[in-house]
This record gives C-alpha cells, structure tokens and sequence, in this order.
C-alpha cells in the first residue's frame, strides 16, 4: 500500500505541472505587464511609473523565465504576496480556510448523513408515499436556485423574522448564530441532489440477490439495511464524497459572499476580479493537491470497504 | 408524555433564544460611544504610499493626518491647518514653500518605538521628508507619486535611481539605506519643525495635494520594525488607532489617547434661502462646537460585499449609514427627493449632495473614422515616425522601418485633406452627443440620481460655470440625423453605402457596465448607427488601450482634489493614454490654455480671474472638438439613522470620522424595538415538523409490521 501512495502522490507532478502552465498562461499571454501595472498603480500612472512597476515585479522578464520561477516559488511552497492587497498569502489562506471549514464541514457532514438515511428509507418503501415523499421534495429541492435560497433566506429567516444576522462572522463560539443561516441554505440546496443520487446506488443494492436472500433467512430489516446494503453501497457515495472534501476547503463562492463569512471561497472570487495571479496561482495550486490527496483517501477506504479491491 | 416534555423543551429554549436578539450581530458594547460603518472590500492595506482608492483613503484619514485638512463644516471647501503650524510660506518666484510644522504632536503609542518603551515618539519634519521619499521609491509600487512628478527638485531622480536597487537580499538593505539618506534638494527638513519645499516649476496645488493621505508622515521606526508588514500596523499621528483588522470581515478602530489637541469647528455653512438649505446651525451641525476632538471612542467597520444584505444591515440598524443599492431605490425613497413614510417613521435622514464625478463616453481620438488630428500634431507625427524608422533601419530592423515610412507617407497623404475630415468627423460626434438621451439613461440606469453634464466640470466644482449650455448635451434626434447625414452618413449609411458600424469596448463585465453598453446601443440605432459590443476585463480594456485598439468606451473621472485641473487634464495631449487623457485628444490650443491655466492659483484674485476666463475658453474648445459624450454628474445619496450625529458629506475630506459621534442608548433602543423576532411562523413550522414526523415514523412502523 505504501508503494502505491507514493505512486500516486508522483501524480501529483504533471497534474500540479498542467494545471499551474494553464492558469499562468491564462493569466500571462491574455494580458500582459502593462495591462496589469496600470489596473495595480491606477488611472493617474505614466509610462515610467508602468516601467517602473513591470521592472520591480519581473513583467520585463521573458516569459518562460516568469513561468520558471512561478513553479519554483510553488514548489518551495513560497505563495508570495497579493498583488492586489499585498497581503502574506500563506496567511490569507490559513485565515480563510477556518470560516470555510467552519460553514462547510458541518454543513456538508449533516447533508451526507440526512442524505443517506432518507435515500435508505427511500430506497427501502420505494413506490410507496414515504418514496415519492421524499423524492418530490428532493426533486424540489434541486429545482430552486441557490442564489434563490440565498436570498429568501436572508431577507425572510434573517431580515423579516429576526431569528438569524443579515450577514457577519465572528472568531470563536460567536459564530455559531452566523452559520447556523447558511449551514441550513446548504444543506436545503444540495440534499436533494444527494438523496436523488445515494437513493439510485441504495436502490441498486436493494435489488440484488443476496438482499432477497437475507430476507428469506428471516434477517433483521436494520441488519439488511446498515450491515450488508450500506456497506455495498459506499464505494459510489464515497467518490462522490471525496471529490466535494477539496470543496470543504475552498468554501462555497455565494453562501460566503452573501453571507460576509471571510472564507477562501470568496477570496478566490475577489482574486479573479482583480486579476490577482499571484492568489490564484496558489489557491490552484492548493486545490490540486487536494484533489489528488482527496483521490487518494477515496482510494484507501475502497479497500476497507470492499475487501476485493486491492492497492498495489 | 415524554414527547410532549421534549416538544415543551424545545418551544422553551426557542422562546428563550428569541429574547436575546438572535439576528444582533454584535455583543459587549456598552458604555462606549462606537460608530458602526460598512464597506464592501476589503481594503489594500494601509501603507500610505498606495493611497489611491476611495476605500482606502476612508480609513487611513482616521489614521494618519497631513500638513492641511479642508474645513469640515464650510463652503466653498476651504484648506486649514492639520500638522502645520499655520498656513505655507511662499516665495517670490513661487518656487519655494516654507511650512511649519505643529510641536507636541506624538504618534499612537506602539511597539515599534523600542527607545521609548513603546510610547509614541514626537512627530518632526524628518518624517514628513521620510515618508515623501517612500512615495517616491518605486520598491514601494507608490500609486501616488504623480502628485510630485515632475515638480520636485531632485525627487524624479530620487525616483529613477530607486529603480536601480539591487533584488538581492543584503545588497539591497545597503543600496536603500545610502539611497534614503540622500539628499534631496527639493525637499529638506530646515529644523525638527520646519519643511521647505524646492520646486522645478510653480504648483499652485500644493497645498491642495498636501491634504491627501499620500503625503502623511510615516515614522522609520514603524515602517523599519514591521517591515512588508507595515501595510497592516499602521502607525500614525490621527484621532484613531487600528484595534483589529479580521480580513474581509470586520476592522475596528480605537481613540487614539496620545492625540493631540482639536476642538470641534465653531463655523459652519450659512444657509441658502434660494436653495432652501437650512444652515448647519439650524441642523444641528454646531451643537458639539468646542468639543474635544474625537467625539467617538470606538469605529467599527463591517465589511459586507454585497449590496442586499448591507441594505437589510442598514434597516435592522446595524449600521449608521448606507447609501441606497439601485434595486432597492423604490423601497426606500417615495421621489427623488422625498423618503418614504416607512423611512421617515424610523426618523432615518437623507443627505443628497453632488459627488463632483463626471461620466463619459470616450472617442478614441486616433481612430480613423472618429478621431481628431491637428495639422500641426500630423506634421509632427510624420517627423517622428520617420526618425524612429531611420533609428530601426540603422538597428537592423528594415521591417519596422518600412512600416513606420508607410504610416508616415499615409498620414503625409492625408495632411491636405485633414482640416476636411476633421470636421465631418466632429460633426460625427456631435451627431452622436445629440442622439445620446441623457435624462433617459439617468432614469432608467441612475434612479434619477444624476443630472446631464454639461462638460468636463461638474457642477458646484470650483470654476463651474452654472450659465454653459453645452449645444451637444441636448437630446435632439432630428438635429442628430440632420449632423449625421452632413458627417457622410445619412441615416446611418456611408459613402460606400453600408451601414455604419462602430464598436464599444466595455471595461468590466458587470451588470451595470453591460447595461450602460446596451443602452449607448439602442441610442445610436435610433439614427441609424451600429454599435457592436465587446465585453472585456479592465486589465483587457486598458490593454486594448493601450494599443489604440478601442474605439467607444464609457468612463467616469472622480475629483482628486478642489482645482478645475483634475477635470482638465484629462484632455491635455501629453497626458495621453497611458496617462489619463484616455481619449488621446491633441489640440495645441487647449494644451496652450491648459498650461497657463494649470499655473494659476485659486486664492490670487487676479489669478482667479484670469484662470476663471481660461476654464471658459477650454471648455468651449472641447466641448466643441467633443471627444466625449459628456454624460452625467452623479448625485450621492446618504441614509443615516437618527441616532448618528454631525454627519456632513464631504467631497475631499476623509478624516471625518474625529467629527462624528453617536447616541449609544438610542441605538440599543431602537434596535431592540426593530429586532424583535417574529415566533409564530417558527411555532407552525415546528408543529408541522413534529407531526410529519410523527406520520412518517408511524408509517414506517406499520409498514415494518
């Protein structure tokens, strides 16, 4: 097993190689020093101070000079400064990742739990009205925008009615008023979709044989469910897992920004907007890896789950 | 039974929660006088030396003082003393500026200050000189070295040499540390208190740019001790100090106890029976005259990003002030003027003020179909390119060289036919101005908030003539279609019988700018033109730009500072893009005017006179060449709960916060009253929840059976 993760974190190499050549390219060839010294230094700046800037900040250099030491920088996990705030990256990463973790992991654990054991019931009285319940709320629930329940519920829930803030954050056990609103929004936006999913993976493994043949030998209906059809069932829902932990990280880009939480999902957004390529370069760089590890962990519980796959 | 014990919990602890304001954002404020404000960015620090954006300048006003400040309370805006010791010195030959400087000022106390234990040290001139070489020093990326440019005995070499510092780190300390102890001529610190400033030139804006937070003295202790981390630990000599700073959540500013002694203005504005303007006495705007200076303990700034949620901020009364977003415009005035009754009831005030911006339509001057060239400015163009091609040709380049002898023998081609094309041209653009319906685009895009500009000074801006009626910032379609066949092109079609096509460069992809576009769209094609829309990014559009490849696009210019100069540059040819004449408009009458202009004070009656007459004769040239599309002059909307006290807009003055002040106890009051949760629809929905699942799990049960 050890042979094989340090197999696939070498993958890491030309994934991490592409994804950086693609985004430096993105934002290096599309515009150039001068573009971005101007929109850096502002509408009152003259050829010689655009000069200058290019000069101070290696735009004078060529181009696969730049690319170079941009992968030199990351590799030595050197992220630099914004270049629109001039604000430590490492830092602005490190305090964007808490608020995003502290919104979306709970969130997301809730959503996955409540998920599977409404898809198990689902998938358990299918064609009765417990299932078509449960899956014309689901389908509902997918239906509606979520910048439609951003919005409602925060000029309903939290203007309206006063049972949350409008918007705000605040570090420590505080903040436990300001997630409550936009944990619930997540939750609400993207159960459906999960209950929709895990009910078809449920709904596949109720319908095999050995399902009927443990309920001829009389076994206990929550022996059959939780033992034998979640357990046959998990390897779908933990890749559907494990592609949405990098996710967790990277916070959610509305929810954030309407919320005022001061996450890494609404930085990314403002780097986009002020073409700062120094933080997208990173925040790439960090989402890569995290999908790669992420990868390799749903590799990892395959194994346990499933005794027939093998890591080699 | 146990059900119903648990139900019963619930519904308490619900109940319970309610009555300790669940939707307040904030908790453990009492006893402090604390000004809530909100912005929507987070800001780019706060180092002095990039203090170009609005955001910025809002906060480190609070923060860092200057030589001059403008009067709080009067009008027309006025400069006074802030640091300096009294108003500047000039000399004969204009060329000199003596300032003293306030003794007894100290700087907030600090870490970074070790020989004192942390006190702040006493402010001296060294420092002003210290931080106006970090201006210039282009390590720093200093967005506002343009203020001295140019003006400076010595500082533009300042600038060049600091481009020649070694990136290697150790060299690089040694090669700052002899390159900031160099003299500079231009400006010296004469003793611990007096300034002088050396000039190239005379600079009637001094004074003017000295009240900007750009020219803030910064101390070498703080700048040394925190490093790249400087833009973070500001440390300055202001009413405030920085408390706390959670990125893109919340900064928090306190009174900063070493301040030194300001009393609260005793003049203010006298009232206009003709505008039916009380005076600032009537409003209240004197009551704290002779206070001590800052009125508030505490500002707090929530940064919220979005427009919706601060509004809702804003009504639950979170926040003192807000401006009011374009969707809720109807929510909360009843006309353009008047607040509607929910509004009023909740004693919130309007204040409605100019905000001195102008907004555009540019023509790219050099375009071939729109633009405008002076014989004169031809001739010179072909003598240029033709050395530049003889300066190719001998590097080795024949390609380059070639080319630039066509373009040259083109233009030479040209020339005769120039003074003929240049006025179809203009009458183009007229053509255009006229069919530009002002009114309607504030309507529709401005919420009425706007008035039609006239030219390139917005109105009440010093120097504004209120009696110029530009001929083609009038909405007049049949006159359009009339210029427009003259302009070659009647109803829209060209000599070569196709229809006229021109193309509008957006600088955002924003809903308004893409709404802006549209409507410059449906306008044209009332009269026959096409306009094509291509959306950029700023950083696309400026590069665009600066390859001439733009055609139209739409811009606005805020006001830097209180001179008819900041308006007027814009169109002064050496200034062209990448400088801010952004239309790349040349003609040597305007920039024979302008620079006479830009050389006369606004204080010398004289001069005032002679500057008011060359403001006329400008603005009659450009609106007549009209390189723009003179659209509007914004009108600012302010919402500020009652309990907020001595707000007065401002147009250039950003250390207004010393000023302000609240009513701790009302605010709690009201809040509380506006925030009181509404519980029934939480009980049905509860009741509701219980018994689905209720059903649900008797359901499953029987159906197990």
């Amino acid at each position: 097993m050890t042979a094989y993760i340090v197999r696939r974190l070498f993958y890491l190499v030309p994934i991490v190689f592409g994804v950086c050549l693609i985004t430096f390219l993105l934002f290096n060839v599309v515009t150039t020093g001068d573009a971005i010294a101007k929109q850096r230094l502002g509408q009152h700046a003259n050829q010689e101070q655009i000069d200058a800037y290019k000069k101070t900040h290696g735009y004078d250099k060529p181009i696969f000079v730049r690319f170079f030491t941009s992968i030199y920088d990351l590799i030595t996990f050197n992220f630099g400064r914004s270049e629109v705030t001039h604000q430590k990256i490492t830092s602005m990463i490190w305090d964007g990742m808490w608020p995003s973790l502290s919104l979306m992991l709970p969130a997301f654990i809730f959503t996955v739990m409540t998920g599977i054991t409404f898809a198990l019931f689902s998938a358990l009285y299918r064609n009765t009205w417990i299932d078509r319940t449960i899956v014309v709320i689901s389908i509902i629930g997918m239906s509606v925008s979520f910048l439609a329940y951003i919005i409602i519920g925060q000029y309903v829930l939290a203007y309206q009615l006063k049972y949350f803030p409008v918007a705000g954050y605040e570090w420590g056990f505080g903040v436990f008023k300001f997630l409550i609103l936009p944990g619930l929004i997540y939750v609400l936006a993207s159960l459906g979709r999960r209950v929709r999913f895990f009910r078809t993976v449920m709904l596949d493994e109720i319908n095999q044989d050995y399902v009927r043949t443990a309920r001829a030998k009389g076994l206990n209906q929550n022996v059959i469910l939780f033992k034998h059809v979640l357990k046959n069932a998990l390897i779908p829902i933990i890749t559907q897992i494990v592609v949405t932990l990098p996710f967790l990280f990277m916070g959610s880009l509305l929810l954030e920004d309407f919320y005022g939480i001061p996450g890494l999902g609404a930085m990314a957004l403002n780097a986009v907007n002020g073409n700062d390529f120094a933080i997208i370069r990173a925040l790439t760089f960090i989402g890569a890896v995290m999908y790669v590890i992420a990868n390799l962990v749903g590799d990892i519980c395959y194994a346990f789950v499933d005794p027939r796959v093998e890591l080699r | 039974m146990n059900r119903v014990k648990v139900l019963s919990i619930i519904i308490l602890a619900f109940t319970a929660c309610s009555c300790g304001e669940m939707s307040n954002p904030y908790s453990g404020e009492t006893g402090l006088i604390v000004l809530h404000n909100y912005i929507s960015q987070d800001p780019k620090g706060f180092d002095t030396v990039r203090a170009s954006d609005v955001l910025s300048n809002s906060l480190m006003g609070q923060i860092y003082e200057r030589l001059f400040q403008y009067s709080y309370l009067e009008r027309p805006y006025k400069l006074e003393p802030c640091l300096a010791d009294g108003m500047y010195e000039l000399s004969d030959d204009k060329l000199t500026y003596t300032i003293r400087i306030k003794k007894g000022v100290h700087y907030a106390d600090d870490p970074c200050f070790e020989a004192t234990g942390g006190k702040g040290k006493e402010l001296v001139a060294g420092d002003f000189v210290y931080a106006w070489k970090r201006l210039a020093d282009a390590n720093n990326d200093p967005e506002g070295f343009w203020i001295f440019k140019g003006y400076i005995v010595g500082l533009d070499d300042f600038f060049k040499d600091s481009q020649k510092i070694s990136q290697e780190r150790g060299k690089r300390e040694k090669e700052l540390r002899e390159l900031y102890a160099r003299k500079v001529d231009g400006i010296q610190a004469l003793d611990d208190y007096t300034i002088q400033f050396k000039l190239t030139k005379p600079y009637p804006r001094l004074p003017l740019v000295l009240a900007m937070n750009y020219t803030a003295p910064v101390s070498r202790e703080a700048v040394e001790y925190y490093g790249k981390e400087y833009l973070n630990h500001p440390v300055g000599t202001g009413p405030f100090m920085l408390q706390k700073w959670d990125h893109w959540h919340k900064i928090v500013m306190e009174r900063n106890p070493n301040f030194r002694e300001e009393y609260y203005p005793s003049k203010g504005e006298a009232a206009d029976a003709e505008k039916n303007k009380p005076s600032d006495e009537e409003r209240g705007l004197l009551a704290d005259t002779g206070k001590r200076l800052p009125l508030a303990d505490k500002l707090v700034y929530t940064i919220i990003k979005q427009a919706q949620p601060a509004w809702l901020y804003f009504l639950n009364g979170y926040i003192d002030l807000a401006g009011i977003p374009k969707d809720s415009w109807s929510t909360a005035m009843s006309s353009l003027i008047d607040l509607k009754p929910e509004m009023k009831d909740k004693k919130i005030q309007l204040c409605r003020y100019l905000s001195f911006s102008v907004y555009y339509v540019a023509f790219n001057m050099n375009d071939p179909l729109l633009g405008y060239k002076h014989p004169d400015n031809a001739m010179r163009d072909i003598k240029e390119k033709r050395t530049e091609a003889d300066k190719a040709e001998k590097k080795g380049n024949p390609e380059k060289a070639k080319k630039l002898r066509a373009e040259a023998d083109a233009l030479e081609k040209e020339l005769p036919f120039l003074p003929e094309k240049n006025a179809k041209r203009r009458t183009l653009r007229h053509a255009m101005s006229l069919a530009y319906n002002r009114p309607e685009r504030i309507r529709i895009l401005s919420n009425g908030r706007a008035t039609p500009a006239q030219g390139p000074i917005p109105p009440e801006f010093n120097f504004y003539d209120e009696k110029f009626k530009n001929p083609y910032s009038q909405f007049d379609l049949e006159k359009s279609k009339k210029l427009l066949a003259e302009a070659g092109y009647p109803g829209g079609i060209g000599p070569d019988g196709k229809q006229l096509v021109l193309n509008y460069e957006t600088t955002g992809t924003s809903t308004t700018t893409l709404q802006s576009a549209d409507f410059f769209r449906q306008e044209m094609k009332r009269i026959g033109i096409k306009i094509e829309i291509n959306q950029n990014t700023w950083t696309e559009f400026q590069e665009k730009l600066r390859k001439n490849l733009a055609q139209i696009y739409a811009l606005g210019w805020i006001a830097d500072y209180a001179d008819p100069e900041n308006f007027f540059q814009l169109f002064y040819g050496p200034n062209k893009s990448p400088n801010p004449n952004n239309a790349n408009y040349e003609n040597p009458e305007f920039d024979r005017l302008y620079k006479e202009m830009a050389d006369l004070s606004n204080t010398d009656p004289e001069e005032k006179k002679r500057k008011w007459d060359l403001c006329r004769r400008m603005e009659k040239v450009v609106t007549e060449d009209a390189p723009w599309i003179f659209g509007q002059n914004s009108i600012s909307y302010t919402l500020v709960h009652s309990w907020r006290r001595n707000f007065k807009p401002h147009a250039f003055a950003d250390n207004v916060m010393k000023y302000q002040t609240a009513d701790p106890a009302l605010r709690l009051k009201l809040s509380r009253e506006w925030n009181k949760p509404t519980l029934w629809p939480a009980y049905i929905a509860l009741v509701l929840f219980v018994l689905f699942v209720g059903m649900f799990v008797y359901k499953v049960r029987k159906q197990s059976e």
